[in-house]
């Protein structure tokens, strides 16, 4: 009789304990190349890429200058994003006249509703591609921030 | 043989485990229950602050302007970076304070020779419970005090590095020189956060004085960023020697509290849709902000 108290106790136990576990949402490490023209992006200016699920937070990835490498981040840094299917915007800007950003490639791809990419995000990747059309815009005069006289503000 | 009227031992070591199990589930739900707390008294915190920019709209008729100056992009040049906070100071019943500041006024130079003891003041409603940010930071050599709130500027932010975008003409009701008024809210008022809150203000990548209005920092941010994106993470500009985000955040966990323009306060979780979160920065968007 004790026994079988006992039994019930620890399978109550049991139940009780199965509802702590994580939430189902799965974020998976994901980096890749943006790719203009069918070559890495060298755009010169550090970009951005946001991916943006269905539900659930947006990651955003900093765009190597160089070679158009990026990591993901959603919560922490290089901890990924969301498995399904994403929205995805590119931008890349350089500090033109008065402070004003210039974008280097089309500006199609710095709005979701325009970019025209989505990803569907299966599970880990080091090696996602996103394919973008340029023109790349180069030789953009930049402008010093401080030789505008914006005040820095410290 | 009479039977005893007692417990047996493991009677008595079942109900001690019963005890233990009903202990450990709930003295964690009791940390859960201080933050709970500290959450709602920021979230009273939030609608004094967005009372006092109803008070402030009845006197004069549109709300404060988000910094009294521009700088060198816009005229006048070089105008003081007193921010919105000093404005409604009279209206959070701070006036002696705003007193110590008033000389201090648009057509002068700001901080100029205000000491640091007027700068370091901190009124509590500045302050999230929650906060573990240093009560004040010392730069250019005066001591300032942090603040857990900032204005919403709009949902233009680093994308737009230091231009007109984010200072002077942003989507929300808080920007550089200009006052905006109810009016200019299309989207109505309750679609629209006008405060919200902001972690780290003592670092130079989320620096956060109250006094200060000052584009992707200073009582200024916007909703480009998803809500929690912690400083230097995110998409950035980098004017100088900092990453800079402008993003809303907050130490409670999974999100963060908002004022809305009606006066409504509302926890915005992380998970909400980007381009949703973006569009409650913007007076004028338009667009369906269900969430």
């Amino acid at each position: 009789m004790i026994q079988a108290h006992f039994a019930a106790m620890i399978g109550v136990g049991f139940v009780i304990l199965a509802g702590c576990g994580e939430r189902g949402e799965i974020i998976v490490p994901v980096s890749g190349t943006v790719r203009l023209d069918g070559a890495p992006m060298a755009a010169g200016e550090v970009g951005f890429i946001t991916f943006q699920p269905r539900a659930g937070r947006a990651a955003i990835g900093k765009i190597d200058p160089s070679n158009g490498a990026f990591t993901l981040s959603t919560n922490e840094a290089g901890d990924g994003v969301l498995v399904g299917e994403h929205e995805v915007t590119v931008s890349v800007n350089a500090t033109g006249a008065g402070g004003n950003p210039i974008s280097l490639i089309p500006k199609k791809y710095q709005e979701f509703a325009t970019s025209g990419l989505n990803v569907t995000i299966d599970g880990p990747t080091d090696s996602l591609i996103i394919e973008l059309e340029g023109p790349l815009k180069r030789h953009v005069k930049t402008y010093d921030p401080a030789a505008l006289g914006d005040d820095p503000g410290f | 043989m009479d039977k005893k009227n007692a417990f047996t031992l493991v009677e008595l070591l079942v109900v001690i485990a019963i005890i233990g199990v009903l202990i450990a589930l709930l003295l964690p739900a009791v940390q859960q229950a201080r933050e709970a707390a500290r959450r709602m008294s920021c979230t009273n915190n939030i609608k004094q602050l967005v009372l006092a920019l109803h008070n402030y709209e009845s006197s004069f008729l549109v709300f404060p302007t988000g910094r009294v100056g521009c700088d060198g992009a816009c005229d006048p040049k070089s105008g003081p970076s007193t921010s919105g906070f000093v404005l409604m100071l009279p209206q959070i019943e701070q006036g002696a304070l705003y007193d110590q500041f008033a000389p201090y006024g648009p057509g002068s130079a700001f901080p100029g020779n205000l000491p640091s003891t007027v700068l370091s003041q901190r009124p509590d409603a500045f302050v999230c419970p929650s906060s573990i940010m240093p009560p004040s930071v010392t730069l250019s050599g005066k001591e300032w005090a942090t603040s857990s709130y900032a204005f919403c500027s709009g949902h233009y932010g680093p994308d737009q590095g230091i231009g007109a975008k984010v200072k002077w003409d942003n989507s929300g009701l808080f920007i550089y020189r200009d006052s905006r008024k109810i009016s200019d809210a299309t989207d109505g008022l309750s679609n629209l956060f006008v405060i919200g809150e902001v972690v780290d203000g003592d670092k130079p990548t989320s620096s956060n004085r109250w006094a200060i209005g000052s584009r992707l920092l200073d009582s200024l941010r916007s909703t480009r960023n998803p809500v929690n994106t912690l400083p230097g993470m995110g998409e950035v500009h980098k004017p100088y020697d900092h990453d800079l985000n402008a993003a809303f955040a907050s130490r409670h966990p999974g999100g963060a509290n908002f004022g809305f323009g009606d006066g409504s306060v509302k926890f915005i979780p992380e998970t909400i849709n980007l381009t949703v979160y973006r569009n409650l920065g913007r007076r004028d968007s338009g667009k369906v902000k269900s969430y």
